[in-house]
Protein backbone atom coordinates (compact mmCIF):
# COMPACT_ATOMS: atom_id res chain seq x y z
CA UNK A 1 0.00 0.00 0.00
CA UNK A 2 1.27 3.36 -1.01
CA UNK A 3 0.38 6.39 1.21
CA UNK A 4 0.45 9.61 0.45
CA UNK A 5 -0.27 13.12 1.59
CA UNK A 6 -0.17 15.87 -1.13
CA UNK A 7 -0.36 19.50 0.53
CA UNK A 8 -1.65 22.09 -2.24
CA UNK A 9 -0.59 25.44 -1.03
CA UNK A 10 0.21 29.18 -1.83
CA UNK A 11 2.41 30.28 1.31
CA UNK A 12 3.87 30.43 4.94
CA UNK A 13 2.01 28.71 7.55
CA UNK A 14 1.62 30.62 10.21
CA UNK A 15 0.26 28.96 13.33
CA UNK A 16 1.19 26.01 15.36
CA UNK A 17 3.70 23.21 14.69
CA UNK A 18 6.31 23.52 12.13
CA UNK A 19 4.88 21.69 9.44
CA UNK A 20 8.65 20.30 8.59
CA UNK A 21 8.35 18.50 11.48
CA UNK A 22 4.75 17.25 11.09
CA UNK A 23 5.74 16.32 7.71
CA UNK A 24 9.23 14.08 9.40
CA UNK A 25 6.41 12.67 11.53
CA UNK A 26 4.39 11.27 8.33
CA UNK A 27 7.55 10.03 7.31
CA UNK A 28 8.21 7.99 10.19
CA UNK A 29 4.30 6.68 9.58
CA UNK A 30 5.39 5.01 6.18
CA UNK A 31 3.57 8.43 4.36
CA UNK A 32 4.80 9.82 1.74
CA UNK A 33 4.24 14.04 1.84
CA UNK A 34 4.28 15.90 -1.42
CA UNK A 35 3.95 19.57 -1.58
CA UNK A 36 2.54 21.82 -4.43
CA UNK A 37 2.71 25.52 -4.15
CA UNK A 38 0.47 27.34 -6.27
CA UNK A 39 0.30 30.64 -7.67
CA UNK A 40 -1.81 32.90 -10.30
CA UNK A 41 -0.27 35.64 -10.01
CA UNK A 42 2.57 37.15 -8.25
CA UNK A 43 5.34 35.28 -6.46
CA UNK A 44 4.98 32.79 -3.51
CA UNK A 45 7.93 34.81 -1.71
CA UNK A 46 11.44 33.49 -0.65
CA UNK A 47 9.96 32.20 2.94
CA UNK A 48 7.22 30.29 0.98
CA UNK A 49 9.36 28.87 -1.70
CA UNK A 50 11.96 27.57 1.24
CA UNK A 51 9.12 25.90 3.69
CA UNK A 52 7.50 24.31 0.27
CA UNK A 53 10.89 22.55 -0.41
CA UNK A 54 11.40 21.42 3.38
CA UNK A 55 8.40 20.10 3.82
CA UNK A 56 8.87 17.79 1.22
CA UNK A 57 12.19 16.98 1.63
CA UNK A 58 11.68 16.15 5.84
CA UNK A 59 8.84 13.92 4.33
CA UNK A 60 10.53 12.25 1.99
CA UNK A 61 8.36 13.64 -1.65
CA UNK A 62 9.01 15.89 -3.87
CA UNK A 63 7.58 19.44 -4.18
CA UNK A 64 6.83 21.80 -7.25
CA UNK A 65 5.89 25.23 -7.44
CA UNK A 66 3.16 25.86 -10.15
CA UNK A 67 0.56 27.83 -11.84
CA UNK A 68 -2.92 26.97 -11.54
CA UNK A 69 -3.30 25.72 -15.04
CA UNK A 70 -0.19 23.14 -14.74
CA UNK A 71 -1.87 21.77 -11.47
CA UNK A 72 -3.79 18.94 -12.78
CA UNK A 73 -0.50 17.41 -14.43
CA UNK A 74 1.85 18.09 -11.78
CA UNK A 75 -0.45 16.43 -9.41
CA UNK A 76 -1.16 13.35 -11.85
CA UNK A 77 2.58 13.44 -12.23
CA UNK A 78 3.82 13.52 -8.62
CA UNK A 79 1.55 10.68 -7.76
CA UNK A 80 2.59 8.58 -10.13
CA UNK A 81 6.19 8.98 -9.66
CA UNK A 82 5.91 8.61 -5.75
CA UNK A 83 4.12 5.28 -6.74
CA UNK A 84 7.19 4.34 -8.99
CA UNK A 85 9.81 5.66 -6.83
CA UNK A 86 8.40 3.32 -4.10
CA UNK A 87 8.37 0.47 -5.93
CA UNK A 88 11.67 1.12 -7.41
CA UNK A 89 12.79 1.43 -4.11
CA UNK A 90 11.72 -2.30 -3.27
CA UNK A 91 12.56 -3.58 -6.86
CA UNK A 92 16.16 -2.10 -6.22
CA UNK A 93 16.67 -4.17 -2.97
CA UNK A 94 15.60 -7.46 -5.07
CA UNK A 95 17.44 -6.67 -7.53
CA UNK A 96 20.73 -5.51 -5.22
CA UNK A 97 20.15 -9.45 -3.97
CA UNK A 98 20.07 -10.82 -7.06
CA UNK A 99 22.59 -9.43 -8.97
CA UNK A 100 24.52 -7.10 -6.35
CA UNK A 101 24.04 -3.77 -8.07
CA UNK A 102 20.43 -2.05 -8.00
CA UNK A 103 21.54 -0.33 -10.90
CA UNK A 104 19.33 -0.64 -14.23
CA UNK A 105 22.07 0.27 -15.89
CA UNK A 106 24.35 -2.39 -15.42
CA UNK A 107 22.06 -5.22 -15.82
CA UNK A 108 22.23 -6.73 -18.99
CA UNK A 109 19.31 -5.81 -21.85
CA UNK A 110 17.61 -8.92 -21.18
CA UNK A 111 17.32 -8.56 -17.36
CA UNK A 112 15.87 -4.95 -17.30
CA UNK A 113 13.08 -5.76 -19.60
CA UNK A 114 12.09 -8.44 -17.20
CA UNK A 115 12.41 -6.23 -13.70
CA UNK A 116 10.86 -3.13 -15.64
CA UNK A 117 7.77 -5.49 -16.15
CA UNK A 118 7.52 -5.81 -12.50
CA UNK A 119 7.80 -2.38 -11.75
CA UNK A 120 5.52 -1.60 -13.85
CA UNK A 121 2.90 -4.93 -12.85
CA UNK A 122 3.14 -3.63 -9.63
CA UNK A 123 2.83 -0.16 -10.43
CA UNK A 124 -0.84 -1.00 -11.83
CA UNK A 125 -1.99 -3.11 -9.07
CA UNK A 126 -0.38 -1.62 -5.52
CA UNK A 127 -3.72 -0.09 -3.18
CA UNK A 128 -3.02 3.90 -3.41
CA UNK A 129 -4.30 6.18 -0.79
CA UNK A 130 -3.96 9.79 -1.53
CA UNK A 131 -5.28 12.03 1.36
CA UNK A 132 -4.67 15.58 -0.32
CA UNK A 133 -4.39 18.78 2.13
CA UNK A 134 -5.91 22.15 0.85
CA UNK A 135 -4.68 25.10 2.29
CA UNK A 136 -7.90 26.97 1.78
CA UNK A 137 -6.68 30.13 3.41
CA UNK A 138 -7.92 33.79 1.88
CA UNK A 139 -5.94 34.13 -0.71
CA UNK A 140 -6.20 30.55 -1.80
CA UNK A 141 -9.96 31.36 -3.16
CA UNK A 142 -9.41 32.18 -6.38
CA UNK A 143 -7.12 29.10 -6.99
CA UNK A 144 -9.65 26.59 -5.59
CA UNK A 145 -11.91 25.88 -9.41
CA UNK A 146 -8.27 24.62 -10.43
CA UNK A 147 -7.30 23.02 -7.30
CA UNK A 148 -11.07 20.62 -7.77
CA UNK A 149 -10.37 20.29 -11.98
CA UNK A 150 -6.59 18.60 -10.34
CA UNK A 151 -8.45 16.34 -7.64
CA UNK A 152 -11.19 15.68 -10.45
CA UNK A 153 -8.23 14.37 -12.97
CA UNK A 154 -6.29 12.35 -9.98
CA UNK A 155 -9.77 10.66 -9.47
CA UNK A 156 -10.18 9.39 -12.55
CA UNK A 157 -6.92 8.10 -12.90
CA UNK A 158 -6.91 6.24 -9.95
CA UNK A 159 -10.09 4.57 -10.77
CA UNK A 160 -8.54 3.81 -14.68
CA UNK A 161 -5.92 1.26 -12.66
CA UNK A 162 -6.51 -2.22 -11.49
CA UNK A 163 -5.57 -1.50 -8.07
CA UNK A 164 -7.19 -0.09 -5.56
CA UNK A 165 -7.07 3.72 -5.30
CA UNK A 166 -8.87 6.05 -3.25
CA UNK A 167 -8.72 9.81 -2.22
CA UNK A 168 -9.86 11.79 0.63
CA UNK A 169 -9.59 15.63 0.89
CA UNK A 170 -9.45 17.66 4.01
CA UNK A 171 -8.95 21.70 4.09
CA UNK A 172 -7.48 24.00 6.31
CA UNK A 173 -8.40 26.44 8.57
CA UNK A 174 -11.36 24.63 9.71
CA UNK A 175 -14.49 26.78 11.44
CA UNK A 176 -13.59 27.25 14.83
CA UNK A 177 -10.15 27.79 16.16
CA UNK A 178 -9.61 24.45 17.73
CA UNK A 179 -10.46 22.40 14.92
CA UNK A 180 -7.65 23.17 12.76
CA UNK A 181 -8.58 20.92 9.45
CA UNK A 182 -11.75 19.59 8.29
CA UNK A 183 -12.40 16.71 5.86
CA UNK A 184 -14.08 17.46 3.43
CA UNK A 185 -14.71 14.54 1.53
CA UNK A 186 -14.18 11.23 2.74
CA UNK A 187 -12.34 8.36 1.18
CA UNK A 188 -13.87 7.55 -2.53
CA UNK A 189 -12.74 7.10 -5.71
CA UNK A 190 -15.78 8.35 -7.64
CA UNK A 191 -15.35 11.54 -9.25
CA UNK A 192 -18.59 12.45 -9.11
CA UNK A 193 -17.75 13.18 -5.65
CA UNK A 194 -15.43 15.52 -6.15
CA UNK A 195 -17.35 18.19 -8.05
CA UNK A 196 -19.69 19.57 -4.93
CA UNK A 197 -16.10 20.31 -3.09
CA UNK A 198 -15.21 23.34 -1.74
CA UNK A 199 -19.34 25.07 -2.75
CA UNK A 200 -20.14 26.58 0.35
CA UNK A 201 -16.42 26.99 1.93
CA UNK A 202 -15.63 30.44 4.08
CA UNK A 203 -12.32 31.66 3.65
CA UNK A 204 -10.04 32.25 6.89
CA UNK A 205 -6.68 33.97 7.16
CA UNK A 206 -4.51 31.97 9.24
CA UNK A 207 -2.25 29.10 7.94
CA UNK A 208 -2.15 26.23 10.47
CA UNK A 209 -0.11 23.84 8.15
CA UNK A 210 1.85 21.46 10.81
CA UNK A 211 -1.42 20.81 12.91
CA UNK A 212 -3.27 20.21 9.80
CA UNK A 213 -0.51 17.55 8.29
CA UNK A 214 -0.40 15.90 12.15
CA UNK A 215 -4.67 15.61 11.84
CA UNK A 216 -4.30 14.08 8.80
CA UNK A 217 -1.45 11.49 9.45
CA UNK A 218 -3.93 10.43 12.43
CA UNK A 219 -6.55 9.75 10.43
CA UNK A 220 -4.34 7.82 7.77
CA UNK A 221 -3.73 5.63 10.70
CA UNK A 222 -6.75 4.99 12.04
CA UNK A 223 -8.96 4.76 8.94
CA UNK A 224 -8.44 0.94 7.30
CA UNK A 225 -10.73 1.04 4.27
CA UNK A 226 -8.65 -0.50 2.00
CA UNK A 227 -6.98 -3.49 3.44
CA UNK A 228 -4.34 -5.33 1.43
CA UNK A 229 -1.40 -6.89 1.78
CA UNK A 230 1.86 -4.01 3.30
CA UNK A 231 4.60 -3.40 0.51
CA UNK A 232 7.17 -5.26 2.25
CA UNK A 233 10.61 -6.63 0.35
CA UNK A 234 10.05 -10.57 1.61
CA UNK A 235 6.58 -10.55 0.38
CA UNK A 236 7.03 -9.88 -3.00
CA UNK A 237 8.59 -12.58 -5.49
CA UNK A 238 10.26 -10.77 -8.14
CA UNK A 239 13.82 -11.97 -7.39
CA UNK A 240 12.75 -15.67 -9.07
CA UNK A 241 10.69 -13.78 -11.91
CA UNK A 242 13.65 -11.72 -12.80
CA UNK A 243 16.87 -14.16 -12.58
CA UNK B 1 12.82 12.68 -5.34
CA UNK B 2 12.96 15.82 -7.49
CA UNK B 3 10.55 16.84 -9.70
CA UNK B 4 13.14 18.68 -11.89
CA UNK B 5 14.71 14.89 -12.27
CA UNK B 6 17.81 15.39 -14.40
CA UNK B 7 16.12 16.82 -17.48
CA UNK B 8 19.37 17.88 -18.80
CA UNK B 9 21.34 16.36 -21.37
CA UNK B 10 24.98 17.79 -22.29
CA UNK B 11 24.92 15.97 -25.81
CA UNK B 12 27.12 17.55 -28.64
CA UNK B 13 26.20 16.95 -32.10
CA UNK B 14 28.60 15.95 -34.38
CA UNK B 15 29.83 13.30 -31.64
CA UNK B 16 30.28 9.15 -32.05
CA UNK B 17 28.67 7.73 -29.34
CA UNK B 18 29.30 3.58 -28.80
CA UNK B 19 26.86 0.71 -27.25
CA UNK B 20 28.36 -0.63 -23.91
CA UNK B 21 26.71 -3.72 -24.67
CA UNK B 22 26.21 -3.99 -28.02
CA UNK B 23 29.50 -2.11 -29.14
CA UNK B 24 27.47 -0.15 -32.10
CA UNK B 25 28.76 2.90 -32.85
CA UNK B 26 26.28 6.25 -34.17
CA UNK B 27 27.85 9.61 -35.15
CA UNK B 28 24.74 11.59 -33.82
CA UNK B 29 23.89 14.43 -37.23
CA UNK B 30 21.05 16.24 -35.62
CA UNK B 31 18.55 16.61 -33.07
CA UNK B 32 14.99 15.72 -34.35
CA UNK B 33 13.04 16.04 -31.35
CA UNK B 34 12.00 16.23 -27.40
CA UNK B 35 9.44 15.26 -25.29
CA UNK B 36 8.68 14.68 -21.48
CA UNK B 37 11.02 11.24 -21.74
CA UNK B 38 14.06 12.15 -23.69
CA UNK B 39 14.98 13.33 -26.86
CA UNK B 40 15.81 12.09 -30.38
CA UNK B 41 18.57 12.50 -32.78
CA UNK B 42 19.00 11.76 -36.18
CA UNK B 43 22.16 9.02 -36.24
CA UNK B 44 24.14 7.35 -38.84
CA UNK B 45 25.48 4.21 -38.63
CA UNK B 46 27.02 2.13 -41.07
CA UNK B 47 26.10 4.50 -43.55
CA UNK B 48 22.67 4.16 -42.36
CA UNK B 49 20.21 7.11 -41.26
CA UNK B 50 18.55 6.09 -38.45
CA UNK B 51 16.72 7.67 -35.48
CA UNK B 52 18.13 7.37 -32.14
CA UNK B 53 15.64 7.88 -28.87
CA UNK B 54 18.06 8.77 -25.63
CA UNK B 55 15.66 8.90 -22.23
CA UNK B 56 16.09 11.15 -19.48
CA UNK B 57 14.76 8.08 -17.39
CA UNK B 58 15.98 4.60 -18.30
CA UNK B 59 12.70 2.78 -16.85
CA UNK B 60 10.94 4.77 -18.65
CA UNK B 61 13.02 3.72 -22.09
CA UNK B 62 12.44 0.10 -21.20
CA UNK B 63 9.14 0.36 -20.67
CA UNK B 64 8.68 1.39 -23.99
CA UNK B 65 11.12 -0.90 -25.50
CA UNK B 66 8.86 -3.77 -23.82
CA UNK B 67 6.24 -2.19 -25.74
CA UNK B 68 7.34 -2.29 -28.87
CA UNK B 69 9.37 -5.74 -28.52
CA UNK B 70 5.83 -7.05 -27.88
CA UNK B 71 4.37 -5.56 -30.50
CA UNK B 72 7.22 -7.12 -32.73
CA UNK B 73 6.50 -10.11 -31.83
CA UNK B 74 3.71 -10.26 -34.68
CA UNK B 75 4.66 -7.84 -36.55
CA UNK B 76 6.90 -8.00 -40.50
CA UNK B 77 9.22 -4.95 -40.37
CA UNK B 78 11.71 -4.24 -37.52
CA UNK B 79 11.00 -1.03 -35.27
CA UNK B 80 13.96 -1.40 -32.78
CA UNK B 81 17.07 -1.90 -34.05
CA UNK B 82 19.44 -1.97 -31.22
CA UNK B 83 18.64 -1.13 -27.46
CA UNK B 84 21.67 -0.36 -25.27
CA UNK B 85 23.74 2.30 -22.82
CA UNK B 86 26.29 4.81 -24.37
CA UNK B 87 28.60 6.66 -21.70
CA UNK B 88 29.27 10.32 -22.55
CA UNK B 89 31.22 12.65 -20.57
CA UNK B 90 30.92 10.44 -17.35
CA UNK B 91 27.09 9.92 -17.97
CA UNK B 92 25.45 7.10 -18.52
CA UNK B 93 22.45 7.58 -21.29
CA UNK B 94 19.76 4.58 -22.48
CA UNK B 95 18.93 4.71 -25.86
CA UNK B 96 17.10 2.73 -28.64
CA UNK B 97 17.59 2.78 -32.35
CA UNK B 98 14.39 3.36 -34.60
CA UNK B 99 14.25 3.95 -38.07
CA UNK B 100 14.17 7.68 -38.88
CA UNK B 101 10.76 9.07 -40.24
CA UNK B 102 11.71 12.20 -42.78
CA UNK B 103 8.63 14.15 -42.71
CA UNK B 104 6.15 17.28 -41.29
CA UNK B 105 3.48 17.39 -39.01
CA UNK B 106 -0.48 16.65 -40.78
CA UNK B 107 -1.01 20.23 -40.57
CA UNK B 108 1.92 21.24 -42.35
CA UNK B 109 1.47 18.57 -44.84
CA UNK B 110 -2.32 19.57 -45.39
CA UNK B 111 -1.63 23.35 -45.72
CA UNK B 112 0.63 22.69 -48.00
CA UNK B 113 -0.82 19.47 -50.38
CA UNK B 114 -4.85 20.59 -49.55
CA UNK B 115 -7.36 19.44 -47.63
CA UNK B 116 -8.32 16.33 -49.21
CA UNK B 117 -5.34 14.85 -48.00
CA UNK B 118 -6.69 14.49 -44.16
CA UNK B 119 -8.43 11.59 -45.72
CA UNK B 120 -5.39 9.72 -46.88
CA UNK B 121 -3.80 10.24 -43.46
CA UNK B 122 -6.61 9.56 -41.46
CA UNK B 123 -6.69 5.82 -43.01
CA UNK B 124 -2.93 5.49 -42.81
CA UNK B 125 -3.57 6.31 -38.83
CA UNK B 126 -6.58 3.81 -38.77
CA UNK B 127 -4.92 1.34 -40.30
CA UNK B 128 -1.97 1.95 -37.50
CA UNK B 129 -4.29 1.75 -34.53
CA UNK B 130 -6.10 -1.53 -35.73
CA UNK B 131 -3.31 -3.34 -36.23
CA UNK B 132 -1.93 -1.99 -32.53
CA UNK B 133 -5.49 -3.22 -31.02
CA UNK B 134 -5.52 -6.45 -32.67
CA UNK B 135 -2.53 -7.31 -30.99
CA UNK B 136 -4.19 -6.38 -27.37
CA UNK B 137 -3.00 -2.94 -27.03
CA UNK B 138 -3.96 0.83 -27.22
CA UNK B 139 -1.55 3.28 -28.61
CA UNK B 140 -2.64 6.01 -25.67
CA UNK B 141 -0.66 9.05 -26.22
CA UNK B 142 -1.95 9.74 -29.95
CA UNK B 143 -1.38 13.53 -30.91
CA UNK B 144 -0.54 15.94 -33.80
CA UNK B 145 3.55 15.72 -32.32
CA UNK B 146 3.95 11.84 -32.48
CA UNK B 147 2.48 11.67 -36.34
CA UNK B 148 5.06 12.44 -39.39
CA UNK B 149 3.57 12.50 -42.87
CA UNK B 150 6.07 11.89 -45.36
CA UNK B 151 5.94 13.45 -49.04
CA UNK B 152 3.59 10.69 -50.29
CA UNK B 153 0.88 11.68 -47.60
CA UNK B 154 1.88 8.32 -46.18
CA UNK B 155 2.09 8.65 -42.33
CA UNK B 156 3.82 7.34 -39.10
CA UNK B 157 2.92 6.95 -35.31
CA UNK B 158 5.75 7.51 -32.87
CA UNK B 159 6.38 7.50 -29.68
CA UNK B 160 5.08 4.42 -28.18
CA UNK B 161 6.05 5.32 -24.41
CA UNK B 162 1.99 5.87 -24.05
CA UNK B 163 1.03 2.38 -25.57
CA UNK B 164 -0.66 0.32 -22.80
CA UNK B 165 -2.22 -3.19 -23.13
CA UNK B 166 -6.28 -3.27 -23.15
CA UNK B 167 -7.71 -2.74 -19.47
CA UNK B 168 -5.07 -1.49 -17.84
CA UNK B 169 -4.55 2.33 -16.96
CA UNK B 170 -3.07 4.37 -19.93
CA UNK B 171 0.31 5.57 -19.06
CA UNK B 172 0.99 8.29 -21.13
CA UNK B 173 -1.97 10.89 -22.61
CA UNK B 174 -1.94 14.33 -23.52
CA UNK B 175 -4.75 16.50 -22.22
CA UNK B 176 -7.13 17.84 -25.06
CA UNK B 177 -6.54 14.63 -26.90
CA UNK B 178 -7.58 12.49 -23.49
CA UNK B 179 -11.56 11.70 -23.06
CA UNK B 180 -11.31 12.08 -19.34
CA UNK B 181 -10.07 16.12 -20.27
CA UNK B 182 -13.42 16.30 -21.93
CA UNK B 183 -15.78 14.63 -18.76
CA UNK B 184 -15.98 11.60 -21.62
CA UNK B 185 -14.76 8.32 -19.36
CA UNK B 186 -12.26 6.69 -18.03
CA UNK B 187 -8.51 6.14 -18.74
CA UNK B 188 -8.60 2.46 -18.81
CA UNK B 189 -7.12 1.54 -21.94
CA UNK B 190 -9.52 0.68 -24.72
CA UNK B 191 -10.00 0.88 -28.40
CA UNK B 192 -12.41 4.36 -28.00
CA UNK B 193 -9.32 5.57 -26.17
CA UNK B 194 -7.78 5.78 -29.23
CA UNK B 195 -10.62 6.53 -31.58
CA UNK B 196 -11.70 9.16 -29.26
CA UNK B 197 -7.96 10.95 -29.49
CA UNK B 198 -7.91 10.21 -33.29
CA UNK B 199 -11.38 12.46 -33.40
CA UNK B 200 -9.56 15.58 -31.28
CA UNK B 201 -6.82 14.97 -34.07
CA UNK B 202 -9.01 15.34 -36.63
CA UNK B 203 -10.65 18.26 -35.24
CA UNK B 204 -7.51 20.32 -34.34
CA UNK B 205 -7.13 19.93 -38.28
CA UNK B 206 -10.53 21.18 -39.24
CA UNK B 207 -10.85 23.70 -37.02
CA UNK B 208 -8.07 24.44 -34.92
CA UNK B 209 -8.71 28.07 -33.48
CA UNK B 210 -12.41 26.72 -32.16
CA UNK B 211 -10.66 23.71 -30.10
CA UNK B 212 -7.67 26.13 -28.82
CA UNK B 213 -10.56 27.93 -27.68
CA UNK B 214 -12.55 25.36 -25.74
CA UNK B 215 -9.54 23.15 -24.31
CA UNK B 216 -9.11 26.65 -22.27
CA UNK B 217 -12.37 26.73 -20.60
CA UNK B 218 -12.70 24.94 -16.95
CA UNK B 219 -13.86 21.54 -16.43
CA UNK B 220 -17.58 22.30 -16.17
CA UNK B 221 -17.61 23.81 -19.46
CA UNK B 222 -16.13 21.44 -21.58
CA UNK B 223 -18.24 18.66 -22.77
CA UNK B 224 -19.30 17.03 -25.60
CA UNK B 225 -22.13 19.04 -27.07
CA UNK B 226 -18.96 22.29 -27.31
CA UNK B 227 -17.08 19.75 -29.16
CA UNK B 228 -20.20 18.63 -31.55
CA UNK B 229 -20.59 22.25 -32.36
CA UNK B 230 -16.78 23.22 -33.30
CA UNK B 231 -17.24 20.00 -35.21
CA UNK B 232 -19.98 21.78 -36.93
CA UNK B 233 -18.65 24.96 -37.35
CA UNK B 234 -15.19 23.93 -39.39
CA UNK B 235 -15.27 25.65 -42.75
CA UNK B 236 -14.53 22.07 -44.92
CA UNK B 237 -13.91 18.37 -44.39
CA UNK B 238 -17.89 17.96 -44.29
CA UNK B 239 -17.82 14.86 -45.49
CA UNK B 240 -15.11 13.86 -42.11
CA UNK B 241 -18.36 15.42 -39.80
CA UNK B 242 -19.79 12.50 -39.25
CA UNK B 243 -16.82 10.22 -38.50
CA UNK B 244 -15.58 12.35 -36.00
CA UNK B 245 -18.81 12.91 -34.40
CA UNK B 246 -19.22 8.74 -33.96
CA UNK B 247 -15.57 9.09 -32.99
CA UNK B 248 -16.07 11.43 -29.73
CA UNK B 249 -19.15 10.02 -28.84
CA UNK B 250 -17.54 6.33 -28.77
CA UNK B 251 -20.41 5.27 -31.13
CA UNK B 252 -18.12 2.65 -32.83
CA UNK B 253 -18.09 -0.78 -31.51
CA UNK B 254 -14.37 -1.44 -32.62
CA UNK B 255 -11.59 0.93 -34.07
CA UNK B 256 -12.30 -1.56 -36.91
CA UNK B 257 -15.29 -0.74 -37.75
CA UNK B 258 -14.48 3.04 -37.36
CA UNK B 259 -11.41 2.63 -39.97
CA UNK B 260 -14.29 1.04 -42.34
CA UNK B 261 -16.41 3.86 -41.88
CA UNK B 262 -13.61 6.11 -42.61
CA UNK B 263 -13.25 4.21 -45.99
CA UNK B 264 -17.26 4.31 -46.93
CA UNK B 265 -16.81 8.17 -46.25
CA UNK B 266 -13.27 8.13 -48.57
CA UNK B 267 -14.37 6.11 -51.21
CA UNK B 268 -17.63 8.92 -51.48
CA UNK B 269 -15.11 12.12 -51.88
CA UNK B 270 -12.32 10.47 -53.92
CA UNK B 271 -14.58 11.04 -56.82
CA UNK B 272 -14.35 14.54 -56.87
CA UNK B 273 -10.81 15.03 -55.87
CA UNK B 274 -9.14 17.63 -54.68
CA UNK B 275 -9.98 19.91 -57.90
CA UNK B 276 -12.44 21.62 -57.15
CA UNK B 277 -11.86 25.59 -56.66
CA UNK B 278 -9.15 25.65 -59.16
CA UNK B 279 -8.73 27.58 -62.66
CA UNK B 280 -6.72 26.10 -65.19
CA UNK B 281 -5.26 23.66 -63.47
CA UNK B 282 -4.05 21.11 -66.14
CA UNK B 283 -1.09 23.89 -67.20
CA UNK B 284 0.57 22.40 -64.29
CA UNK B 285 2.08 19.80 -64.23
CA UNK B 286 3.32 19.48 -60.62
CA UNK B 287 -0.27 19.95 -59.76
CA UNK B 288 -1.21 16.94 -61.86
CA UNK B 289 0.97 14.87 -60.59
CA UNK B 290 -0.09 15.85 -57.44
CA UNK B 291 -3.66 14.42 -58.02
CA UNK B 292 -1.95 11.23 -59.39
CA UNK B 293 -0.11 10.86 -56.47
CA UNK B 294 -3.26 11.45 -54.07
CA UNK B 295 -5.49 8.88 -56.38
CA UNK B 296 -3.23 6.59 -56.18
CA UNK B 297 -2.94 6.71 -52.28
CA UNK B 298 -6.28 6.49 -52.39
CA UNK B 299 -6.41 3.61 -54.16
CA UNK B 300 -3.94 2.14 -52.25
CA UNK B 301 -5.26 2.13 -49.28
CA UNK B 302 -9.11 1.04 -50.26
CA UNK B 303 -8.01 -1.82 -51.94
N1 LIG C 1 11.77 7.89 -35.72
C1 LIG C 1 11.72 9.23 -35.80
N2 LIG C 1 12.01 9.86 -36.95
C2 LIG C 1 11.95 11.21 -37.02
N3 LIG C 1 11.64 12.03 -36.00
C3 LIG C 1 11.36 11.47 -34.81
C4 LIG C 1 11.37 10.05 -34.64
N4 LIG C 1 11.04 9.78 -33.36
C5 LIG C 1 10.81 10.97 -32.77
N5 LIG C 1 11.01 12.00 -33.61
C6 LIG C 1 10.86 13.43 -33.28
O1 LIG C 1 11.19 13.65 -31.91
C7 LIG C 1 10.08 14.16 -31.17
C8 LIG C 1 10.06 13.59 -29.77
O2 LIG C 1 9.94 12.17 -29.81
P1 LIG C 1 8.99 11.35 -28.85
O3 LIG C 1 7.58 11.82 -29.01
O4 LIG C 1 9.25 9.92 -29.05
O5 LIG C 1 9.55 11.81 -27.44
P2 LIG C 1 8.83 11.83 -26.03
O6 LIG C 1 9.80 12.37 -25.05
O7 LIG C 1 8.24 10.50 -25.74
O8 LIG C 1 7.69 12.89 -26.28
P3 LIG C 1 6.30 13.12 -25.57
O9 LIG C 1 6.46 14.33 -24.74
O10 LIG C 1 5.42 13.35 -26.77
O11 LIG C 1 5.91 11.88 -24.84
C9 LIG C 1 8.87 13.81 -32.01
O12 LIG C 1 7.81 14.71 -31.81
C10 LIG C 1 9.42 13.88 -33.44
O13 LIG C 1 9.42 15.21 -33.90
MG1 LIG D 1 6.09 9.92 -25.03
Amino acid sequence: MIKQILLITDGCSNVGIDPVVAAAQAKEEQIIVNVVGVLDQGDIGEMGAQEIKQIAHAGGGMSSIVSTHQLAQTVQMMTRKTVMGTIQHVVHKELKKSFGTEHLQQLPIDKRAKAVEVMENMTESIPIQVALLIDSSASMKSKLPSVKEAIADLCISLQSRMGEGKLCVFHYPGLNRVDDVKLSLDWTDQVQHVYPLFNKLSMRGTTPTGPAILHVIDYMISSNHITAPALKGGQIQIEDSIS
Amino acid sequence: MNTQSNQKMDITIGATVQGQWNKNKYVLMEKLGEGANGQVYLVKSKQRKLAMKIAYDPVDLQSEVNTLAALQKHQDPSYIFDVDDFSFQHKLYSFYVMPYFKGISITEYVNQNGSSWLYVIGAHILKQLVSIHNKGYVFGDLKMSNVIVDQHGKCQVIDYGGATEKGKAVKQFTDIYDRAYWGEGSRVADEHFDVFAMSMLMIQTMNPNGLEKAAKMLPQHRNIDMLRKIVLQAQSYDHLKPWVIKGITQSFTSSLEAKQYWHQLMKRTSSKAPISSLHGWWLYPAFISAILMFLTSVYYLLW
